[in-house]
């Protein structure tokens, strides 16, 4: 129990009570769930740590569907990366992170925005081993910001920097960049009354 | 037709709103602990509820079957706490392990689960320790469905690590829960079916490497079915009400006095039946008919360990209640057979009770109210009495005060503790190796409390709520059992010594306030000291096994309609088990006997979806991360994420 446990719970318990804004607000911006907004996205792994004496990351790709809600914008999306053993002791894996995320958009010029936001999700990974115990699953949880430029109406492009941490006992701590393209359309209404 | 079949209880205790200026003064340690709060909160199991009472403290070993301490009133391993279900008193004890989860009740069919603090008369049932009743969802018009899912992973596992040096060991799931329930509501009969099917895997590294050499099953895993049917029907103006439950239950079963867990299978049946019939305007007849059955079955293990148990339970009560002016009168009368059935040849294999039990409530004025209540109860050679007197008084339209006195006195086959049978001939504990002596014979225990609380609405959403409270127990049978560590089944063992005519006193104090602010946000700030007082060395120690200090904040929030918010700060203090102290030294200090003190936050996000027909609910149970147990030798769970979602169709 330090300070920083403290600074932790303070700022966890205001998030959980205060973070959302009264529902009068909601009620003005009035848009959620109005637009889907539909990702594919190249990830790379560009940092090096304990783990990375093991395996080296390749390439993943990321598919995503974001929605404005009440408050900001919540994102549901699969990532998907494989790595190679550094040694033959260890055998190659691929991982998928099915995740929900929340975030908030700034808009930072005419066709350019800024989102910030929260993804939490269950990575799961299949190890290349023969027998029973292949795959296992842990929370991770990720930080990720993104700069949006709209190329067109309904299109746009955009760079990632994110931060995920998985919780197996010797976390995953893996920072990666993603690019992409993004396309916005208007929700169905069966779709929208669902999620409303 | 429905809502007053919801209220077939002697007292309708969720009915009543704390700070109404019209009816009754309710009792004011009840909480209620509605669907919705269940629902926001993660509620997956009826087990769960216990951590969200406001001065219980909870403890367990597997993390599925938890002990309650309620107030003072009852230190761990001995409950006095009753449980029921729709008015209904459900015996879910074995061997005085209680655990909720045996009970066949779904997180979709309650409504609301009331919890009472202090000593009254519920039900026929003089409740000593406290109450946790749950009331169920009445069926909506029509047909119904329901379905619930929850899943939990706790976090730390090795990951791809475990194919390198750095390398630990698996972390399974938790669990997984899965219930459903069908609802047919008509409008003079309604009736309700649910079944359900948990796991919950028993991860924690030492539970494992005890029950390594004794489980024959790959991997230890509680398993749980579960079905229940309810219905309820209206016939010459009176209301009746049935209930059939039956759990079956594989389980790591903990009996103290053995000192580790064996596999179990343990079946639980309830069967009741319940109803009222109006005499005149004024006067009621209720009766209530119930059978249980608690089991303890062999369960596949390599040391060949069964407990061979049955104990089953008839009980038949009829009361009258009666209103004339102020007042209100209950007058009633029970028959109840208990009977054990084993291979092990006993002495007597049951006993009868009979019981006669009243309530006078007394309301002179809109401001006051005086409860008298008491119970008698003989087995035939002995006559047991307990009674409660509440005064409750409001002053001013801010202000409530409330003082309860109660003085009680307990025969020994009422605490369904295993002494009671050993001392009949039951032979399981002697028969493997457990040696236990008897420093007297099992006497009567006598309890007085008394509790006293001020509440006072500072504002229209704020309130505060002053208490203390004061036991003082005599005749206890208390064990004294120092456990050695034994290295090759990794389990414990010792000689127990049945130490009678213990006494002590328990005092305590609590601070609550409430804040209801904005829209649908709730804050609740609870702080409880306990402390346990008197020369008996063993009665302190028993009581040390339960914090002193104990600090909760709770925030509830909906900022919209379909999203919901909730978490809960918890500090408890650090606690003393002195059965462990040996094992302590032997095992160098990884069964330390001093649990220490836990600061533990749970956040939790709820969205609902499709016009709240259904509902998806993320909670992350730990966030600090630190794993500290309730018990020296029970698991520790650090982060877990208990993923659930529900669909509800009407």
């Amino acid at each position: 129990m330090n300070v920083q446990r403290i600074t932790a719970l303070l700022a966890s318990m205001a998030c959980a009570t205060f973070s959302a804004l009264p529902a009068a607000i909601a009620q003005e911006a009035g848009a959620a769930f109005d637009t889907l907004s539909i990702g594919v996205r190249v990830v790379a792994n560009v940092n090096h740590n304990t783990f990375h004496r093991y395996w080296d990351p390749h390439a993943g790709v990321e598919v995503n569907v974001a929605t404005p809600f009440y408050l900001g914008r919540i994102e549901a999306g699969l990532h998907y990366a494989s790595f190679s053993a550094t040694r033959p002791e260890q055998p190659d894996f691929r991982s998928w992170f099915p995740y929900l995320g929340w975030g908030y958009d700034w808009p930072v010029a005419t066709r350019l925005s800024w989102y910030n936001g929260i993804r939490v999700g269950d990575y799961l990974m299949s190890y290349d081993i023969p027998g029973d115990n292949k795959t296992e699953q842990e929370l991770g949880v990720s930080l990720n910001s993104d700069l949006g430029f709209a190329i067109l109406p309904s299109w746009s492009l955009d760079v990632s920097v994110r931060y995920r941490v998985v919780f197996t006992h010797e976390r995953l701590r893996h920072i990666y960049i993603a690019a992409g393209l993004r396309r916005s359309l208007r929700t169905p209404r069966w779709l929208r009354e669902f999620l409303d | 037709m429905r809502t007053a079949l919801a209220c077939l209880s002697i007292t309708a205790l969720a009915a009543q709103p704390i700070w109404s200026q019209e009816g009754e003064l309710p009792p004011l340690s009840r909480q209620v602990i509605t669907a919705e709060v269940l629902r926001s909160a993660g509620v997956r199991r009826l087990s769960d509820v216990l951590a969200l009472i406001h001065g219980w403290d909870i403890s367990t070993i597997t993390g599925f079957t938890w002990e309650a301490s309620p107030r003072g009133l009852s230190s761990f391993g001995r409950p006095t706490w009753a449980v029921m279900l729709d008015g209904q008193p459900v015996d879910l004890d074995v061997f005085g392990v209680r655990s909720l989860e045996r009970l066949p009740v779904t997180l979709g069919q309650i409504d609301s689960v009331v919890i009472l603090g202090t000593p009254t008369v519920q039900n026929g049932e003089f409740v000593e320790g406290g109450l946790i009743h749950i009331h169920s969802r009445q069926p909506q018009q029509g047909f119904s469905v329901q379905a619930h899912l929850a899943t939990a992973n706790e976090t730390g596992d090795p990951g791809p690590y475990q194919f390198t040096d750095l390398a630990t060991s698996n972390i399974d799931r938790i669990g997984s829960d899965v219930s459903a329930q069908v609802a047919y509501g008509g409008t003079r009969v309604y009736a309700a079916a649910g079944a359900l099917w948990r796991e919950h895997f028993v991860t924690d590294p030492a539970i494992r490497r005890r029950n390594s050499d004794i489980s024959v099953d790959e991997h230890p895993i509680i398993k749980q079915a579960a079905a229940s049917i309810r219905a309820g029907w209206e016939v010459g103006g009176g209301r009746h009400e049935l209930y059939l439950g039956h759990s079956w239950t594989r389980d790591f079963f903990f009996l103290k006095s053995f000192g580790r867990e064996l596999p179990v299978e343990s079946p639980f049946t309830h069967i009741g039946l319940n109803g009222a019939q109006p005499l005149s305007s004024a006067t009621h007849l209720r009766y209530r008919l119930a059978y249980s059955a608690n089991e303890l079955d062999k369960h596949a293990n390599s040391l060949d360990l069964d407990f061979d148990w049955q104990l089953s339970r008839w009980k038949v009560e009829i009361e009258a209640m009666h209103r004339h002016g102020t007042g209100r009168f209950i007058l009633g009368a029970g028959l109840a057979r208990t009977s054990a059935k084993t291979g092990y040849t006993l002495s007597d294999d049951g006993f009868t009770q009979a019981s006669l039990y009243g309530q006078l409530q007394h309301q002179p004025r809109r401001k006051m109210s005086q409860t008298l209540a008491f119970h008698l109860m003989s087995n035939g050679t002995d006559l047991r009495v307990k009674a409660a007197v509440a005064q409750r008084l409001r002053i001013g339209e801010r202000h409530l005060l409330e003082a309860v006195l109660s003085y009680l006195d307990r025969l020994p086959e009422e605490a369904d503790r295993i002494w009671y049978w050993v001392q009949r001939g039951y032979g399981f504990l002697s028969d493997n190796g457990v040696d236990v002596t008897y420093a007297g014979s099992l006497g009567r225990a006598h309890t007085v409390t008394f509790d006293a609380r001020w509440m006072n609405r500072i504002s229209t959403g704020l309130s505060l709520r002053i208490s203390t409270y004061f036991r003082s127990l005599s005749g206890l049978s208390l064990e004294d059992q120092r456990f050695q560590f034994n290295a090759l089944s990794q389990s414990f063992s010792g000689p127990v010594q049945l130490v009678p005519s213990r006494r002590g006193k328990v005092a305590g104090a609590e601070i609550a306030a409430n804040w209801e602010a904005l829209r649908a946000l709730e804050l609740v700030l609870f702080y409880r000291y306990q402390e346990a007082a008197g020369d008996d060395r063993l009665f302190k120690r028993t009581w040390r096994t339960v914090p002193r200090h104990w600090l909760r904040i709770t925030a509830r929030h909906e900022p919209w309609e379909s999203v919901g918010l909730w978490g809960m700060l918890q500090y408890r203090s650090s606690t003393r088990w002195a059965d462990y102290r040996e094992a302590d030294a032997q095992t160098d200090g990884t069964y330390s006997h001093v649990v220490d003190d836990a600061l533990t936050l749970d956040l939790a996000v709820q969205k609902w979806l499709w016009d709240r027909r259904m509902r998806l609910h993320l909670l992350f149970r730990n966030v600090f991360d630190d794993a500290v147990p309730y018990h020296p030798i029970g698991a520790a769970y650090g982060l877990t994420f208990i993923v659930q979602g529900e669909v509800s169709l009407d």
